[in-house]
């Protein structure tokens, strides 16, 4: 795997490397030996940081605290003797995690392979199997996926042909119960510690939005996606033509997918054990399918010559062109009396409904590059792309970038060699790079150059029945275009130490300029019809560090690796294109500020402490009744009122602008242990309204919800009891109270291997190699957000799927 | 790279097929009565449109967030009532461009195209006018080179321009036309609703305001008669859909079909009871309920209050008709029911029991009875009703949850008979239909144009009417009730009888009592001239104070009231609300000017 980053070595990569590009080679055959291999691995996914649920008597008392707060008294929801029992019997009470789901997840994956081959056809192929169970009791999600590749290559010396073979493909199966992980879980954390899923007989419960209902219908999601590649290349070194070569590379995939919904609730009961079934005109199916076709290849001549020993010249000429189709299908009825058979045409004929859906994309790019040398010391290169997009109308579709790039290894300089008889220096290259890329970002599928109007299905009832309505599409955008991100980048490259120390550091720069947008700063909205996108004049910029060491050494008998990497950056809306409403509060402009901010609301935000501070100080102009523990918020503008004009961008959003990673590996004798520690800087995740509880009791579920603020809980996390409906919800707009840090530092991975073949089984011949593994992946983090959840979950309602650590155990073994 | 989209088709094509032209009108349809549709609005904590803004009824849990915060006037520049749709302005007006610009359409076509049209502008900005008054008038397609700074018209200008385009598609519409499209009957049941704002805001109301007459003109069109002859039983149009589209009364609806529409489509998904709480063991003996109906029937439920029960009239022995608590079954009942519902021989105006739950009714497809009362199965253990539970049981019985009744009814016009329980409301698929104007309200604006010109007798013909065939009252009966009331004034007997009969009529509909109490306060205060009102604001009464419910005793036999408000408070009046605030957000880009009283 390479990573490319700056704009001159990605320009063969063309438009959509504007991020960098990760190269991945996958493996080839060695010519001689033949070697069967086969690994396996076994592990546990659980979740990494699951928040503490509430148990029955601190929820309990938490709606008696928010009742009380809205007024309805001491005891509302339970009695001073009910709660007494509440904390004596806490085993009788649900929880819904533990009752519903699974600790633990286990999956194990295979492979077999089988490579060799001679000089002139080596091969590679293996097969892989993956099976993963999920959480969920009652086994109603699993994901199985099989794989195979085979790798074909043939030299054909003499005429001085290469031919490469590859095709690979895989199946996936995935079953779900008849709802998304979203509905599941939000409605497994809005249940609370006194409703049941099942009744005290067993049977599944009538509770109100009981997950149950899904996890253990007999309605289940199945999917099988199939996906085929075919790839090729055949390069031609031109015989006695030094140099002189011709490459094709074609590359066709087709993903394929059929999905199955069968929606069927379970049958519940109440506690008298009286059944409800499922009314057979709500079960129902809907089968989908879709294809997705792409074609991929280029066309390239390659010149390589080095001129006497010292003159190295290199020369591309790149042809390439994209294409890609895709058709979907999906078809339903509902109404099954019988639940035998899962057909659509067995439910009621007069509810079957079918839709399909087609689109197709295609690009093109010429691509030049020349690069020189002298003597691997002095290096420039110039490349440039021609790219055409069909996003764009004929005219407006092809966009000329050019970049370069030089090197200078000074090290290799006669001057340089005291230095590096010192062995402290021992290699040091400068670099720089100046590159643009061409943007085209827009949504294809609504031909926004095209004057087009939508046709919609099933818009408006007439007599009864559906009609099909028409409405514009987007203004036509008949003169947008390309636009382009400038990248600049300087960097040196060293080894120290006898090279024990490898070094790399980066300085980039990158304007991104002319995002496709209406000009906004007129206000036009009375025209009913949005202005045509056209190249602005909004601009973006960005500029930072990266870098990257490695050091290697001997400490008795182990050899230990280390390496350090860090990105480090700084981005700015350096020009905006705002309305004119934004114009006029300059605290909430983006024109020239990070744009990493979490978001746009109220600051300085702290407590009311007395009610004397509340009388005597500004105030937002619709809250009510505020009381000691409601929040307390800054008159940014000082006019003695808190309202809109007071909101200011707050925060550094969930975005990082600084990650650093650390990689530790030792090795003694057979034994190997390969450690990976993550960590960001400065980072804020904004709660959501349902972990902030502003929606009241469904979303009281975790512990860390109960740290209210009191007289004698001043250092609270939160707000006094409350709800949204409480003083015309002071406490849960937008401020940058609810902005949580969650910067964190997290052991990634940590695997420890031992190599058989060192000393053990070294004599055995007919055994190729033979290693264990235990690895465990998100182990441990730190960070002040760890109590809230995974610290890279998107918020924390714990309303998703959650985050997974992972344990395993495996081997490979080869002969 | 000519790569060409395979679901699309041009404008080109539109404007030279009479089918898609009419499909584009169909967009406009979908867009503009769905809108502001009674269910957009309703859960909205801003919602002039819903019910609960007056004391009808209580939205909501006691302390949940989804009450209307209009009723205790909690409402700023910051919140954000809407405004013109500009974009659909923009197709209306493009549509009427190349309507008018082609010449291969039939002048029939164009003709219909045409009414529609202004049909449909004439709905959004009525919408608007009647929240905040004055509106930007737009009547073409604007360019960058027009002026898009554009300050509102004045209150009369903006009525005058929706009335001159309801009197344009009553001319051109034809008489009848399929469900769900305008026809001139249409357009002149709207004119009549929007005369009678206009008479209110711009003449503050006088007798020998224009607009009255316009209304009585487009009720004459409508063809209104002493018979009623329109009118259709009033249960059929909002308790299942296949009586509904029968029901020749309803002028215009938009309809969902069970295709792409379920429960939370409707707002039956905010109706539903609960079953599930902690319940007494007298309530379990007395009050089984053997079926599931815990899923669905949430936060946004709008539950009647007694205030709006009060407003149901009843037919005495002698058939007289009187205010329930007026009737002699007030001593002779033996139970409440006896007192006040009657659920055996139905004496209360039929409305009553076509839109509301009361203690004791069949429900849910007829599969259970539910009891609002004390230690009722479906009474909620939060509110009032059970008061004194904790001390009797030593815990709070009934429905823990809090998301029944706290008032002690529950809304059933525009709830269908027949639904299932569901875990998952969205399977419960659904034809329904929204009754966007009906005769039973042209009928009371008819009678309302005539009351405010002080013609009493006239008033009076057009009252009747939907007391008989909608309230199957007697019509001697219904004439004796009439006959000795008079003027037309807050407190004259009159007025009066005529805002209850307009309340039991359009209840849930529209969220008329609203606007119409706006009306009647307004046209006290004289109109709005030159941005201030005429007279001193006046201070509608209704719209004051606490919200009121039954608590009734677990054996059936006694009652007493209760007033209780949930988070948001009683309900306030003040003068300014006349004129919603204009969102200051919007205010700001666009230069409009802001109401009185919000600045």
């Amino acid at each position: 795997m390479t990573v490319l980053k700056d704009a001159a070595s990605t320009a063969v990569y063309g438009m959509n490397a504007g991020n960098g590009v990760i190269v991945v080679t996958t493996k080839k055959g060695e010519a001689g030996i033949l070697i069967v291999d086969y690994q396996a691995n076994f592990a546990f996914n659980t979740p990494s940081y699951a928040p503490k649920r509430m148990n029955a008597y601190q929820y309990a008392m938490a709606i008696n605290n928010l009742d009380d707060a809205l007024g309805q008294g001491k005891y509302a929801f339970k009695t001073a003797e009910e709660m007494q029992e509440i904390a004596q019997n806490l085993n009788k009470y649900t929880n819904w995690e533990n009752t519903l789901l699974r600790n633990y997840a286990p999956q194990q994956e295979h492979t077999v392979s089988l490579s060799g081959g001679s000089e002139r056809l080596r091969f590679f192929g293996s097969l892989n199997a993956l099976s993963q169970g999920g959480l969920y009791k009652g086994n109603s999600l699993s994901y199985n996926r099989y794989n195979y590749r085979s790798n074909v290559s043939s030299r054909f010396d003499k005429i001085g042909l290469t031919i490469d073979l590859d095709v690979n493909g895989t199946v996936s199966d995935e079953k779900y119960p008849p709802a998304g992980a979203y509905t599941i879980y939000s409605r497994l954390e809005d249940r609370n510690p006194f409703e049941k899923p099942f009744t005290d007989s067993g049977l599944i419960s009538n509770q109100f939005d009981n997950p149950a209902l899904q996890l253990f219908s007999p309605g289940y999601i199945k999917l099988r996606t199939v996906y085929n590649q075919l790839s090729g290349s055949l390069k031609w070194a031109v015989p006695n033509v030094t140099g002189l070569s011709f490459a094709f590379n074609g590359n066709y995939n087709i993903q394929t997918q059929d999905r199955v919904d069968w929606i069927q609730t379970a049958t519940y009961y109440d506690e008298a054990g009286n059944a409800t079934h499922e009314d057979p005109g709500n079960i129902s199916i809907n089968r989908s399918s879709f294809m997705t076709s792409q074609y991929d290849f280029n066309i390239r001549a390659d010149y390589i010559r080095s001129f006497g020993s010292m003159h190295n010249l290199e020369g591309t000429i790149v042809h390439t062109r994209q294409h890609y189709y895709s058709n979907s299908l999906s078809s339903g009825s509902r109404g099954f009396n019988s639940t035998e058979i899962h057909q659509i045409q067995n439910g009621d004929a007069s509810t079957i409904t079918g839709s399909n859906s087609e689109g197709m994309q295609a690009s093109m790019g010429y691509v030049g590059r020349l690069h020189y040398d002298y003597n691997r010391r002095y290096m420039v290169e110039f490349a440039g792309r021609y790219d055409g997009s069909d996003n764009f109308a004929p005219g407006k579709r092809w966009g000329f970038f050019p970049s370069v790039s030089g090197g200078w290894a000074i090290s290799e300089e006669k001057f340089f060699e005291g230095i590096k008889s010192s062995k402290i220096l021992n290699y040091l290259k400068l670099r720089g790079s100046y590159g643009e890329i061409g943007l085209n970002n827009v949504d294809h599928s609504l031909y926004a150059y095209l004057p087009t109007y939508n046709y919609n299905a099933n818009g408006y009832v007439v007599d009864g029945n559906l009609v099909n309505t028409v409405s514009p599409g987007p203004t036509p955008s008949v003169n947008m275009t390309w636009y382009t991100r400038t990248k600049y980048d300087m960097g040196i490259d060293f080894f120290m130490f006898n090279n024990k120390i490898e070094g790399t550091v980066d300085w980039f720069f990158e304007k991104t300029k002319g995002y496709l947008s209406a000009n906004k700063f007129r206000y036009t909205a009375p025209l009913g019809y949005d202005l045509p996108l056209i190249v602005s004049q909004a601009e973006d910029r960005l500029q930072g560090l990266d870098g990257s060491l490695k050091y290697s050494t001997k400490i008795g008998q182990i050899n230990l690796s280390t390496g350090f990497n860090f990105t480090y950056y700084q981005s700015i809306a350096f020009k905006t294109n705002e309305d004119s409403l934004t114009l006029l509060n300059p605290r909430i402009r983006n024109q020239g500020n990070e744009s990493h901010y979490v978001g746009t609301g109220y600051i300085g935000t702290k407590f009311y402490t007395t009610p004397e501070q509340i009388l005597n100080n500004p105030k937002r102009t619709t809250a009510r009744d505020l009381r000691p523990g409601d929040l307390w918020y800054q008159d940014v503008n000082g006019d003695g009122k808190i309202d809109g004009q007071d909101q200011v961008r707050f925060g550094h959003n969930s975005s990082p602008t600084f990650v650093f990673g650390f990689d530790v590996g030792a090795q003694l004798k057979g034994w190997n242990l390969l450690a990976n520690i993550q960590g960001t800087g400065a980072r804020e995740t904004y709660m959501s309204t349902v972990a902030m509880g502003a929606e009241g009791e469904r979303r009281l579920d975790f512990q860390f919800q109960n740290d209210n603020w009191s007289a004698q809980n001043t250092q609270a996390t939160f707000p006094r009891p409350g709800n949204a409906s409480m003083n015309d919800n002071n406490n849960y707009v937008s401020s940058d109270f609810w902005a949580r840090k969650s910067n964190y530092v997290r052991l990634k991975s940590l695997t420890l291997s031992y190599d058989f073949k060192y000393e053990t089984f070294r004599k055995l011949d007919w055994l190729h190699h033979l290693n264990i593994f235990v690895s465990g992946v998100n182990l441990i983090a730190i960070g002040p957000s760890v109590k809230y959840g995974d610290p890279e979950a998107n918020n924390f309602d714990g309303y998703a799927y959650p985050m997974m650590k992972t344990y395993s155990i495996g081997f490979q073994l080869g002969f | 790279m000519d790569t060409e989209p395979y679901d699309k088709i041009t404008g080109e094509q539109t404007w030279s097929s009479e089918n898609l032209t009419t499909a584009f009108i169909y967009q406009l349809y979908a867009d503009v009565l769905g809108n502001d549709s009674w269910m957009a609005a309703y859960a909205s904590p801003n919602a002039a449109r819903s019910e609960s803004c007056t004391k009808n009824a209580m939205t909501g849990t006691l302390n949940s967030a989804y009450w209307s915060r209009d009723r205790a006037e909690l409402m700023s520049k910051t919140d954000n009532y809407g405004w013109l749709d500009y974009g659909l302005l923009w197709r209306i007006h493009t549509a009427m461009a190349n309507i008018q610009a082609s010449n291969t359409f039939s002048d029939e076509f164009k003709k219909r195209a045409m009414g529609e049209l202004h049909f449909l502008r004439a709905a959004h900005y009525f919408m608007y006018a009647k929240q905040y008054g004055g509106l930007q008038i737009i009547d073409k397609i604007l360019t960058l080179d027009d002026d898009l700074q554009i300050p509102r018209a004045s209150i009369k200008d903006t009525y005058d321009f929706i009335i001159s385009d309801l009197e344009d598609a009553a001319g051109t519409l034809p008489a009848t036309a399929e469900r769900g499209r305008a026809s001139s009957s249409a357009a002149n049941a709207l004119l009549m609703r929007v005369g009678l704002q206009a008479a209110a805001y711009v003449d503050g109301g006088i007798a020998n305001s224009t607009y009255y007459d316009k209304v009585i003109k487009s009720g004459q069109a409508l063809g209104l008669n002493a018979e009623g002859s329109q009118l259709s039983p009033y249960a059929d149009m909002f308790r299942s859909y296949e009586t509904a589209i029968a029901s020749k009364e309803i002028i215009l609806g938009r309809e969902r079909n069970k295709t792409n529409s379920s429960l939370y489509d409707t707002p039956m998904q905010y109706q539903g009871l609960w079953s599930t709480g902690k319940f007494s063991a007298y309530a379990q003996q007395h009050f089984p309920i053997s079926v599931t109906m815990n899923f669905w029937g949430m936060d946004g439920g709008a539950w009647p209050t007694q205030d709006l029960v009060d407003d149901y009239l009843v037919a005495d022995v002698d058939g007289t008709i009187r205010q329930w608590d007026k009737a002699s079954y007030v001593s002779t009942g033996k139970n409440v029911d006896e007192k006040m519902y009657f659920s055996d021989t139905k004496k209360r105006d039929q409305r009553f029991y076509a839109s509301i739950l009361y203690d004791s009714c069949l429900y849910f497809d007829n599969q259970v009875r539910v009891f609002f009362r004390r230690d009722g199965n479906v009474s909620n253990a939060n509110s009032k009703i059970n008061e004194g539970s904790e001390q009797e049981y030593g815990y709070k019985a009934g429905n823990t949850e809090n998301y029944n009744s706290s008032t002690g009814y529950c809304m059933l016009k525009y709830f269908y008979d027949k639904v299932v329980s569901l875990p998952s409301p969205s399977d419960q698929k659904l034809d329904y239909l929204y009754v966007v104007l009906r005769y039973g309200e042209a009928y009371l604006n008819m009678a309302e144009a005539y009351l405010m010109k002080g013609d009493f007798e006239a008033a009076k013909k057009y009252i009747a009417p939907t007391m008989i065939k909608h309230g199957g009252f007697n019509a001697d009966k219904v004439m004796a009730y009439l006959t000795p009331l008079t003027g037309n004034n807050w407190g004259n007997t009159l007025f009066e009888a005529y805002k209850k009969e307009r309340n039991v009529e359009m209840v849930y509909e529209d969220n008329d009592y609203y606007w119409s109490l706006l009306r009647w306060g307004m046209r006290t205060s004289g109109g709005v001239k030159d941005g201030r009102y005429v007279n001193s604001g006046y201070v509608i009464p209704e719209l004051q104070g606490a919200l009121r419910g039954i608590r009734i005793s677990r054996d059936g036999k006694s009652y007493s009231f209760f007033t209780d408000n949930n988070a948001v408070g009683e309900a306030r009046f003040s003068p300014k609300r006349y004129l919603l605030p204009i969102n200051e957000t919007f205010r700001l880009q666009s230069g409009v000017a802001q109401n009185p009283g919000w600045e």
